[in-house]
């Protein structure tokens, strides 16, 4: 057989081929797309550094909106449960990786914070305004991150109802109508608000559309 | 949702992309989604956009967090949505032909769920599902090339190549003594590496899954003693270049 090949070829050393997947190795510049499509293969070491590159975010959404810290790591374990069992399904066509988890991870907190009790003391304190707007605990925070100058100084072109819709919605889990009351705006208003706040936030940070 | 709403329900993409939407708006607009392909395209920007709002609320996981997840996905079976039953990957008819009626006939949508199986088990259901999942999507890659080749002794081989990734199925090899199995091979510059003992042939067609191979290399067939040689030790049956 190597008769059949090797006549009037020159013999290069090739690496060997292993039958058992024997990707190259995995390291932090793996791109968290690689990482998640070795995921869905099983590949425990690879769902290691991609916990390792996303927990924190994760968990920074996730206690970002709940708060509770018992109840965050909770659901943040969840969700980082969830990257590994859906792994197969996740499609890069359709966004990154970081988005895909990071929507997931935002839709759980989401899921508990309108969790019916939660839901219902919520709208108790949306209607008594015992509310402080969150802005500046958001920009507090984002200070620590090395995202969080642009997000910082996107947020910061927003006109106040962009910004202070935005990060009611997103960072603390209300929902529009919530938004609106809260911010004693018609809901026509609020919706158009984060959507153009969004779009502002889109072209600033330079997300492709 | 009411007519009153329709006419703007465009302007609800930051609502959706935020989450803000009460469950039923939110089902209602994805309704909407499936028929309104610049609102998709608006939306995948502004998810984006908001994934990284949360990118920047980053704060420092609690250590215990990762050894929890990490000894509970062992017991977390993977969704697999879409999977080739090996039963009908080993068929005769050639399937690499009809990859549509392949799509039909071999997609199974597994349930979902948490499964929780014992170790050996689960791997073995794991290892079975990941190698049709794999060559599913071989076989079903719109860039996918194919080459047939006769078998000298009977028979023809098929290979099925995708990127590096590459499905060699054969069929209607005579069949071999109990003793005796085909090997496959995978043939470089460098000699031939074995690419595993696929069975003796006969009514059962052949099939592997190979990874990491390139344009320029030949999959070989020969037949070895039953339990593979480290070399070929016969002439091939079946030297098949990989598909250009």
């Amino acid at each position: 057989m190597r008769a059949a090949t090797a006549s009037n070829e020159t013999v290069a050393h090739m690496p060997l081929l292993r039958r058992v997947p024997a990707p190259p190795a995995l390291n932090e510049r793996t791109s968290p797309e690689e990482l998640l499509a070795r995921v869905a293969l099983g590949d425990v070491p690879a769902f290691e550094l991609l916990y390792d590159r996303v927990a924190s975010t994760v968990f920074g959404v996730v206690r970002r909106m709940l708060r509770d810290p018992a109840q965050s790591e909770e659901v943040a374990q969840e969700v980082m449960i969830e990257v590994w069992r859906t792994a197969t399904r996740f499609d890069a066509d359709r966004g990154s990786a970081s988005t895909w988890i990071l929507t997931m991870a935002h839709r759980r907190a989401i899921d508990r914070v309108r969790s019916s009790q939660a839901s219902h003391d919520r709208e108790q304190r949306v209607a008594h305004r015992d509310h402080t707007p969150a802005y500046d605990d958001v920009v507090e925070q984002v200070e620590t991150h090395l995202d969080a100058e642009q997000v910082r100084r996107c947020l910061g072109q927003l006109t106040d109802l962009q910004r202070e819709s935005v990060t009611l919605a997103y960072y603390n889990g209300h929902t529009y109508r919530e938004v609106a009351e809260l911010l004693d705006t018609p809901l026509g208003t609020v919706k158009t608000r984060l959507r153009d706040g969004l779009i502002r936030l889109r072209d600033c940070m330079g997300v492709e559309s | 949702m009411s007519p009153s709403d329709t006419h703007d329900v465009h302007t609800l993409t930051g609502a959706y992309a935020t989450d803000a939407l009460p469950e039923a708006e939110r089902r209602a607009f994805e309704e909407h989604l499936g028929d309104c392909p610049s609102c998709r395209q608006e939306v995948a920007g502004l998810v984006a956009t908001a994934a990284r709002l949360g990118v920047a609320a980053a704060a420092p996981a609690p250590p215990a967090m990762r050894e929890r997840v990490l000894s509970q996905i062992s017991t977390v079976r993977q969704v697999s949505p879409v999977v080739a039953r090996l039963e009908d990957v080993r068929a005769d008819i050639p399937w690499f032909r009809q990859p549509l009626a392949v799509a039909a006939s071999l997609l199974l949508v597994l349930t979902i769920g948490l499964g929780v199986f014992a170790a050996t088990e689960r791997q073995r259901a794991n290892d079975a599902e990941q190698t049709a999942a794999r060559i599913t999507a071989v076989v079903m890659d719109p860039d996918r090339r194919e080459a047939t080749q006769p078998v000298s002794s009977g028979g023809s081989g098929t290979v099925v190549m995708a990127d590096d990734r590459a499905v060699f199925h054969a069929a209607g090899l005579p069949e071999l003594p109990s003793d005796r199995a085909y090997q496959l091979w995978r043939i470089d510059k460098a000699g031939a590496h074995s690419l595993g003992v696929l069975g003796r042939g006969g009514d059962r067609s052949l099939q592997q899954f190979v990874e990491h191979v390139d344009s320029a290399d030949k999959l070989g067939l020969t037949v070895e003693p039953s339990a593979g040689s480290k070399a070929p030790t016969t002439t091939p049956v079946l030297v098949l270049p990989m598909p250009a």
